[in-house]
């Protein structure tokens, strides 16, 4: 396992340099700088934004890159079990999700905001939910059109920002008995996401690896 | 004891069939793999390499039928060159052979470096700066390190230079010093095999025309030449591939000694190239 986990972090190589450089950053912010005057914050918020996108994303992005000049077609004739391959993925998306769970939590320390926490949990069940979907497709049929198989990653990802995080920071402070669904929707509904993220991530780790193997590498 | 097994193997994929191939590859052989582009080599290849699976039919290698089962362990004996390299291009030599030091569990890095240099392989350079034939002779460089028992080079001459290509077939003979080692090499320079094949497959529009024995296979057929007056239908079912010109007809026979018989002095019996061989089947199949 240890070969495939090496060639998944030569890929990930810079989103790993950013994401420490990030953590650096939110820390950096959290005790040193008074929020007030830090100029920096609006840089900082995208850096985190972006940083999370791509870590929740990476194994796409390892397997968009692998695709490159065709290299998967090398990498995969190496002695590869193709099972291992995709054992390996899922359990370095679980690590690179627990990094995106780091950073929310150093970006929280920065904003100190209990809705952080929520924003981590929806975006941490939808994450699963997509990698599970995508593991259905990319065991069936490899490196095939991956990059199209982004747009799965894309559009979930988007509407959790646009209609979760986005309402939660608008609805703050606000009388939510006025608007009961909201009380749901942004503090009940993430942990039913989270826990149907992690029951299908575990589910697909097993068809997949079955699927993957049954089907042609290239 | 055969290196690679293929019962009734066939795959589709698009418009493309890959049908009912029976072969048996010999351990301590060269074998050369022909056809025109697009006749099925590559498939093939990519079928032994494990990279796609058959519809049907039955793939051993080294003996072993659970070939998925065992892939990783069956591939640590296998090296493989691509027609087209596949190397990530923003990757130099050193950071390649970290990865294959942890992909191989025999890799011979002082054999790897040793043929870097013999190659003259630049090693600071990323591969997308390297030339074609420099792709290849690192395809070659990693095929030959980790102590395989089997080579399959895919088309592995076309795109050398000729020096490197002579230097290149006697690595291979000296490679058959080694009775355990098998070599399966498709190409479609037809003159490689002629120096260096002890077997040759030739596949069709994904159909196995024939496997055998090279020299039993050239001693089998012969080129014929002869006027045209002299073919009748009789004749020409004992032809294959008739080429008709203005001064006569050329085609292969495996009834040559019939035909000497027949005609005497009117004919001409020629040995055979592979490539002669290999056109004047496909001819002969109307294509």
């Amino acid at each position: 396992m240890d070969k495939h986990f090496y060639l998944k972090l030569v890929y990930s190589k810079w989103t790993l340099i950013f994401t420490a450089i990030v953590i650096v950053l939110n820390l950096a912010s959290a005790l040193l700088l008074d929020p007030g005057t830090a100029g920096l914050m609006p840089v900082l918020n995208l850096a985190n934004v972006f940083i999370v996108l791509y870590l929740t994303a990476n194994y796409m992005n390892v397997h968009v890159l692998m695709t490159y000049n065709k290299s998967h077609e090398f990498f995969m004739a190496l002695p590869v079990n193709k099972k291992e391959f995709i054992r390996t993925d899922y359990i370095f998306h679980i690590f690179m999700t627990l990094l995106s769970i780091l950073v929310i939590f150093t970006f929280s320390l920065v904003h100190d905001g209990f809705h952080h926490l929520f924003g981590m949990i929806m975006i941490t069940g939808v994450n699963l939910l997509i990698a599970s979907l995508y593991y259905t497709f990319f065991a069936a049929e490899w490196f095939k059109n991956v990059n199209i198989m982004v747009a799965l990653y894309l559009v979930p990802m988007g509407f959790t920002f646009m209609f979760y995080y986005m309402p939660m920071l608008n609805l703050l402070g606000a009388d939510l008995s006025m608007i009961p669904q909201w009380e749901f929707i942004l503090y009940t509904l993430p942990y039913f996401v989270l826990a149907a993220g992690i029951l299908t991530f575990a589910v697909t780790y097993f068809t997949a690896q079955r699927q993957a193997a049954r089907s042609d590498v290239i | 004891m055969t290196a690679i097994q293929l019962k009734n193997v066939s795959k589709t994929q698009g418009t493309f069939k890959l049908k009912n191939i029976d072969l048996s590859i010999e351990r301590g052989f060269i074998t050369g793999l022909i056809g025109e582009n697009g006749a099925g080599k590559t498939s093939l290849i990519h079928l032994i390499l494990g990279l796609k699976k058959p519809d049907a039919g039955d793939i051993s290698l080294f003996g072993d039928h659970a070939v998925e089962a065992h892939r990783e362990a069956l591939l640590n004996r296998i090296g493989f060159v691509f027609a087209e390299d596949r190397f990530p291009e923003k990757m130099t030599v050193p950071q390649l052979k970290k990865i294959l030091k942890r992909f191989y569990e025999d890799f011979n890095a002082p054999q790897f470096d040793h043929y870097i240099r013999k190659f003259k392989i630049r090693e600071k350079q990323k591969f997308k700066d390297y030339s074609t034939g420099e792709r290849m002779k690192l395809s070659l460089a990693i095929a030959l390190s980790h102590n395989a028992e089997l080579l399959v080079l895919d088309e592995p001459t076309s795109n050398l230079d000729p020096n490197f290509r002579i230097d290149l077939l006697e690595i291979l003979q000296e490679l058959m010093e080694d009775e355990n080692m098998t070599i399966l090499f498709s190409t479609h320079i037809t003159s490689d095999l002629d120096s260096i094949a002890d077997y040759i497959i030739m596949i069709d529009e994904g159909e196995l025309v024939f496997h055998e024995e090279k020299d039993l296979l050239l001693e089998k057929y012969r080129k014929i030449k002869g006027p045209v007056e002299i073919l009748d239908a009789q004749t020409e079912d004992l032809l294959t591939g008739i080429k008709k010109t203005t001064v006569g007809f050329e085609a292969i026979s495996d009834e040559h000694r019939a035909l000497e018989e027949l005609y005497g002095s009117k004919i001409l019996t020629e040995q055979l190239r592979i490539d002669e061989l290999m056109h004047h089947l496909k001819k002969g199949k109307g294509v």
